[in-house]
This record gives C-alpha cells, sequence and structure tokens, in this order.
C-alpha cells in the first residue's frame, strides 16, 4: 500500500537556536572588538620580532606612536624632528611627552610605556622618547612588534 | 455597537530584515577583529634607582653596539651580516654568556648601544636575539647630550 505524502503540512523550520547562536558570536565580537582598543595608528609598519611574546595582560599601559620624519599624521601636520611622538592623533615634542607620562604617571603609578614605533624611525628619536621617560621616572618600557610578516 | 476585538488574528513577525541585519552586523565584526594583526611585546627595563640595605651584586654586563651600517658589535667582535635580521652567531654568544653568568649564579645584564641612525628594526632584532636567549635585563644607554 502506497502511504498518502503529506504535502499538504507546512514546512516551517524553527528559527529561535539559529538566532540564539548568531547573537552569541555578534555579542562575542563586539566585545572583543573593544577589547583590544588602544592608541592605534594603522600606518604604523611595527618591527619583526619572532620572539616576542603576545601580552595576556593589557592593563596600565601608556602608549607613544611613533612613524618616520615627514610623514604626515590626520590633523594636517607632518612628523617632524622637533615633533615626532604621535598620541592619540595629536604630535608631541619631547616637553609635552613629559607632562603627558608624568600625568598619567600620577593617576596610575603601574604605568608602562607601550612604544608602537616603525621600523623605519632611527634611533636617536626613540632615544628621546626613551629619555623622557626615564626622567618622568617610569621604568618599564615595552616595544610593540610583529611575530611574523617581514613582508609586509 | 462592540467592536470586535481582533484577538484571533495570528501575530506573525517577519523575521527576514531582522536576521539580514545581524548577520551584515556578525561579518563586519568578524572581519573587523581578524584585519588587525596581533601585536607583540618586546620589552626592556631602564635602570632605576632603589634604595639598598645591603650590599647589590654587581651583575656581569655586556654591552652590544650597533653601527649605523648595521652591524652589531659585541666585545669589539662583529656578529653575523649587517644586512640580514637573523642573528644566528650573535644568539650562539648570548646564551654562552648566559649559561656561564647563571653557573656563577650572577644575574646577566645586556646593554645595547645602539648609533643614532640605526633604524628600529635593527635595535628591535638585537632584542630579539636576547629574548630568544632569554636574557631578561636589557637596558639601552644613553648619552648624555642627546
Amino acid at each position: 500500500m502506497k502511504s498518502k505524502r503529506n504535502t499538504d503540512v507546512e514546512l516551517g523550520i524553527d528559527m529561535t537556536p539559529m538566532i540564539d547562536c548568531v547573537f552569541l558570536l555578534l555579542v562575542f565580537f563586539m566585545i572583543s572588538a573593544t577589547m583590544s582598543k588602544v592608541d592605534f595608528t594603522p600606518e604604523i609598519k611595527l618591527p619583526v620580532a619572532p620572539k616576542a611574546q603576545v601580552p595576556d595582560d593589557l592593563r596600565n599601559r601608556g602608549t607613544i606612536n611613533i612613524l618616520p620624519l615627514g610623514t604626515p599624521v590626520p590633523g594636517g601636520e607632518t612628523v617632524s624632528a622637533e615633533r615626532p611622538f604621535l598620541i592619540y592623533g595629536k604630535l608631541a615634542n619631547a616637553a609635552e611627552l613629559k607632562e603627558q607620562i608624568s600625568s598619567v604617571r600620577g593617576q596610575n603609578p603601574d604605568i608602562r610605556i607601550y612604544m608602537r614605533i616603525d621600523r623605519n624611525v632611527e634611533f636617536a628619536v626613540v632615544q628621546r622618547a626613551i629619555k623622557a621617560c626615564a626622567d618622568v621616572g617610569v621604568f618599564d618600557i615595552v616595544f610593540g612588534t610583529y611575530q611574523s610578516g617581514a613582508g609586509q | 455597537m462592540k467592536l470586535k476585538r481582533p484577538s484571533e488574528v495570528r501575530m506573525k513577525m517577519d523575521m527576514t530584515p531582522m536576521i539580514d541585519c545581524v548577520f551584515l552586523l556578525l561579518v563586519f565584526f568578524m572581519v573587523g577583529t581578524t584585519l588587525h594583526k596581533q601585536e607583540a611585546d618586546i620589552s626592556f627595563s631602564l635602570p632605576g634607582t632603589a634604595d639598598q640595605s645591603e650590599p647589590v651584586e654587581i651583575p656581569d654586563e655586556q654591552i652590544i653596539e650597533i653601527y649605523a651600517d648595521g652591524s652589531v658589535v659585541l666585545n669589539d667582535l662583529k656578529f653575523d651580516s649587517p644586512t640580514a635580521s637573523e642573528l644566528p652567531e650573535l644568539i650562539e654568544t648570548l646564551k654562552r654568556f648566559k649559561a656561564t653568568a647563571d653557573a656563577n649564579k650572577i644575574e646577566s645584564m645586556i646593554t645595547i648601544a645602539p648609533a643614532p641612525e640605526v633604524k628600529q628594526q635593527r635595535v628591535v632584532d638585537v632584542l630579539n636575539a636576547c629574548a630568544e636567549a632569554k636574557i631578561k635585563n636589557v637596558t639601552f644607554a644613553m648619552e648624555e647630550d642627546s
């Protein structure tokens, strides 16, 4: 006997578990995107150090960005030997840098300075940034690097 | 006249635009998070002053110089090629230095003295060699006039 095919039954997919799942992923990516927010200047090509460690603890960090001399920055200025340090989109000279570090250090004595320095920056500029940190009393400095990708 | 309340009308919501929208956000955040290349740390600390009640053991300190052409010099001896970013000879020497210092129960310390024209990538190459040799105490030489 041929059974009657139930073509009349409405085909309805229960969407609820899928939406649950999608929302979960959405919330996860939204949170992870905001957690990794630092003073991030995408133009900087960080140097490559295969033995560098990816940090677990990103707290207590103040970021200094250093671009090569002559690079234009979004504010319309150009990086010069006089004002080479980029902090939250603004160029600063050594005295302003010291001021900023000491004010951040006043709020948080455990501050570490995270230097995102382009691979083509000359050490003379880096040395001035290190000296500014030392003058203010911050001795813990970290260089930002990539673990791979020399070609980029 | 009493109006008939539409309680029997089936409430049916069209989910399609919402799902479209959620997928769009999902794809946006997935792409946004993976586009960032992960940044890693290579750290050093500057010599600071601290009050000591006991005499301090003098650590074994070595100075690595980096010349403007990129050559790396330790104890008047040039290591590796000035252009290659890998420094296998330096890493070997640093490992031996670290092993000797550990055997003598003293701390191994490296001071890096780059020339002002040296590019950051070269400085990080040397820091990377120190990290590979597991030397934690790395600092930079400072010129007073700079």
